[in-house]
């Protein structure tokens, strides 16, 4: 859903994901994922991304 | 007064409990919520020779006592775990420090291994032949004798530290590979990594995890581990770090019984992050309750 809101819309806006955690509070690195901005971990890092980073 | 001190190859530990590689970062994270001094040693993040982000996710399913993962070693590598990751360790730090290391070829364990003993702050090296979760390493090295000692023979000649190598518990004969280390000069052994399992999403239709088949750990291994210590000690003279499954004092108590003379706490510090602390707070009232006064009189009593 979030990438469907990502595809339809042209401003710039922030995403808060969601992922299976470990540990929640970015020791364990279950939750991570990549963007532009490098590594990033849901839990600790996010879960709230800029548009502007966000790789699918 | 107890005595909870131990010694794993001249290394002394205040007391026997030490965060499992992998389910602790760099140390440093868990910081934040306690004072990890109160630990034996750590054994931080296993580290790889290039930096890796790992598997794709969701890499963590949760299971009836225990969990499944499937991580795949994500690490910044070798170079920047000694430039960054440690010292930021040792600043808040002064316990012995485990550094684990895997590969994906002998030479790989071999030119990590060599880095990694010329850190000052490292104590212990603990060779992760054992990882489930990626292919064409890892677990490859530690499915077989013959390839168990290779590892081991080649990461001795180029390091000074002790080594212990970390098995898997995913073979017919856990002794036969233990010995092989032995052989080849291991100061150690660590065991045992994650069993494999997993998970179906029933909406989906399809495993949990992205990729699939994981690492199985938790409370629900604490028994097959106890075995597998315990057949391990009757075969080799070397320490043994005892992991598998272990959440509380007495399970700590247990696995010393069993063989080991330190014990890694892996999974249980997902489900509780003041494990560790917890169970090293409660290790002189449990050592009381069965009238033990020197853990070093229990490791492999259960032998007797």
């Amino acid at each position: 859903m979030l990438k469907a809101v990502y595809n339809a819309t042209t401003t710039s806006g922030s995403y808060s994901f969601e992922e299976r955690m470990g540990c929640g509070f970015g020791a364990c690195m279950g939750c991570s994922c990549k963007t532009k901005y490098g590594n990033k971990r849901i839990c600790k890092d996010g879960p709230v991304l800029v548009k502007e980073e966000i790789i699918w | 007064m107890v005595n909870t001190k131990v010694s794993l190859s001249g290394v002394t530990l205040t007391n026997p409990v030490i965060p499992a590689s992998g389910t602790f970062g760099f140390g440093y994270e868990f910081n934040e919520i306690y004072d990890i001094n109160v630990l034996g040693a750590i054994s931080i993040k296993g580290t790889t020779k290039e930096p890796r982000f790992g598997n794709p996710t969701p890499r963590i399913a949760e299971c009836s006592s225990g969990l499944i993962n499937s991580i795949g070693l994500q690490n910044p590598g070798i170079d920047k775990v000694i430039s960054e990751e440690i010292p930021k360790l040792r600043e808040v730090y002064y316990k012995p420090i485990i550094s684990n290391i895997s590969g994906f070829s002998i030479d790989e364990y071999v030119e990590c291994c060599q880095k990694i003993d010329a850190v000052k702050d490292v104590d212990i090296i603990e060779v992760n032949i054992s990882c489930p979760n990626v292919h064409n390493g890892g677990m490859s090295f530690g499915t077989s004798p013959e390839n168990a000692r290779a590892v081991t023979e080649a990461v001795k000649k180029v390091t000074t530290k002790p080594i212990y190598i970390k098995l898997t518990p995913n073979v017919t004969d856990i002794v036969s590979i233990a010995k092989a280390c032995e052989d080849g000069g291991a100061d150690g052994i660590s065991l045992i990594n994650t069993s494999q399992g997993l998970r179906i999403d029933l909406k989906k239709r399809r495993p949990i995890i992205a990729n699939k088949i994981g690492g199985f750990s938790g409370r629900a291994i604490f028994p097959i581990a106890l075995k597998m210590v315990y057949q391990v000690y009757e075969a080799v003279k070397i320490p043994i770090m005892g992991i598998g499954g272990v959440a509380t004092a007495e399970d700590v108590i247990e696995m010393m019984m069993a063989g080991a003379t330190a014990v890694q706490v892996g999974a249980e510090n997902l489900v509780n992050p003041y494990a560790c602390r917890d169970i090293v707070n409660n290790l002189e009232r449990v050592m009381q309750k069965y009238n033990i006064k020197d853990l070093n009189e229990i490791i492999g009593e259960a032998h007797k």
